[in-house]
């Protein structure tokens, strides 16, 4: 009876500090708003015959688990030009819309260009810092990263289009192969994206084997096979893992009677997927919200 | 005695199985917990000693817990799943049900011994202790998995819950199938009588 006794309130000290201490480590990880995942991206938004332009993307945000407010709304300071409207699955949802970690949720918002047609030609439009509306009515200002809004016209050198490969690979790149060949002979005059200085080593794009920064002038003769590789491998840092990336860089290209083309080259994107509790929660360490 | 012992048992049975249609409730705990505030007002007239007697008030505030949480529940489902702190709320209740299920295991080895049984009453005393370590390591890992939302675990330590609910209910059984011999229920009495003060110094 007395070992029993003894038994009993050792327990009960055990279940009662893991107690306080599951409570205190709850309420440290509380997160008091939705964390939106840093982008760097550019899409190309003009409307053009012909030629398929992606008019919308992402956005993914933690928030704490059971959190019932949504996105309503987000709104870019500077570019009033352009209209978005924003659909937060989660609104509909209940729990389907969300991928859970521990106690997080994880949610993807998708933002679409609303403007009917954008026809006309404007300077290229940077999103960085947001106001984010939520369904409760609170705004909270998000520094989103960066995503750049292009409005390249395309205008597609004589090119016959062979194939295009795509496969994620162990060191977490995110491979393309696209090949094409030349039907008649071509130069690369430039290739351009605003994206290029943030990426930096992360993005690799080579064209038959030459790499990004010595293609500009190469040289192809008709019927030649153009191989364009592209990766994105984030740095092994959660920062850099946990953000988005997609660059679309307008190739220019000279054919034999002088004149230029353009083409946009697609597919070339990263989006973080290996999230983990344990990573969540550096993550969120390391952007100073815990 | 064995009424009082049938009354717990059927009441813990109600607790532990209790139907849900949907998100309503058929027979809310609350009614099981009434069921077994009566067992032990029973098992307290027949045996009157001190962990029945505070089983007796552990039940009471069960019923009590149980009666404002099914409340709360039915006009606000979400309640207890929407604060970091009230989220925790069935470790509390598993630790308010674990000094429950002592108070009633103590008195009925107390009530054995009054029946002269010792052999039964080692048993009863190595199975409260095995009991409540099991209780405990269950209560642990819900706390754990709640905090991280391990819903596997949470699933796990609930399934082991209703193991340890059918076992106590199987020990109430037993006891309840005792045969009293009215000669001993004579010496009964003195018994409890000359274990109460060293109950209450204990307290």
């Amino acid at each position: 009876m007395q070992r029993n006794k003894i038994i009993l309130k050792v327990g009960l000290s055990m279940l009662i500090l893991s107690l306080l201490l599951s409570i205190g480590l709850v309420s440290y990880m509380r997160l008091d708003e939705p964390v939106f995942l840093y982008n760097f991206k550019e899409s190309n938004i003009l409307s053009q015959e012909g030629y398929y332009s992606k008019r919308n993307f992402d956005f993914t945000y933690i928030t704490n688990l059971g959190d019932s407010r949504y996105v309503t709304a987000i709104s870019f300071p500077g570019a009033e030009a352009v209209e978005f409207s924003v659909i937060d699955p989660s609104s509909y949802l209940s729990s389907g819309a969300q991928d859970r970690y521990g106690q997080y949720a994880l949610r993807t918002v998708n933002v679409t260009v609303t403007d009917r047609d954008v026809t006309t030609s404007f300077d290229p439009i940077e999103l960085r810092n947001g106001i984010v509306t939520l369904s409760n009515g609170e705004t909270m200002e998000v520094d989103f990263g960066r995503v750049v809004l292009t409005n390249h016209g395309q205008n597609y050198p004589s090119v016959q289009f062979i194939s295009s490969t795509s496969f994620g690979s162990s060191d977490q790149a995110n491979r393309n192969t696209s090949t094409f060949k030349a039907s008649e002979a071509l130069t690369l005059i430039s290739i351009e994206s605003p994206l290029f200085n943030d990426l930096d080593s992360m993005l690799s794009l080579e064209i038959n084997g030459v790499d990004l920064k010595d293609i500009e002038g190469m040289l192809f003769d008709k019927d030649d096979i153009i191989t364009v590789t592209t990766a994105i491998a984030p740095t092994e840092q959660l920062n850099s893992t946990y953000t988005a990336y997609e660059v679309q860089p307008l190739l220019t290209w000279q054919d034999e009677n002088g004149d230029s083309h353009t083409q946009i080259l697609n597919n070339i994107n990263y989006r973080p997927y290996r999230f983990q509790l344990s990573g969540i929660v550096k993550y969120l360490k390391e952007r100073g919200v815990l | 005695m064995g009424s009082g012992y049938k009354k717990i048992l059927l009441g813990i049975f109600m607790v532990t199985f209790h139907i849900n249609l949907g998100p309503i409730q058929i027979v809310p705990p609350v009614f099981g917990w009434l069921v077994v505030t009566f067992g032990v007002t029973e098992l307290l007239e027949a045996f009157p000693n001190t962990p029945f007697r505070n089983g007796g008030y552990l039940a009471k505030a069960i019923l009590f817990y149980t009666l404002i949480t099914s409340v709360v529940e039915f006009f606000n489902p979400t309640f207890f799943s929407s604060s970091s702190m009230l989220q925790f709320s069935p470790v509390i209740y598993g630790i308010i049900h674990l000094l429950f299920a002592y108070q009633i295991l103590e008195g009925s080895i107390l009530y054995v011994r009054s029946l002269k049984m010792e052999d039964l009453e080692k048993s009863f005393t190595t199975r409260t202790g095995t009991y409540i370590i099991l209780y405990v390591v269950n209560m642990l890992v819900l706390s754990f998995s709640i905090a991280f939302h391990g819903s596997m675990f949470i699933t796990m330590s609930a399934i082991t819950g209703i193991i340890l609910n059918i076992w106590f209910m199987m020990m109430m059984s037993e006891l309840g199938r005792l045969e009293v011999v009215p000669s001993v229920s004579g010496s009964d009495q003195d018994f409890t009588g000359a274990m109460e003060p060293a109950e209450d110094t204990e307290e």
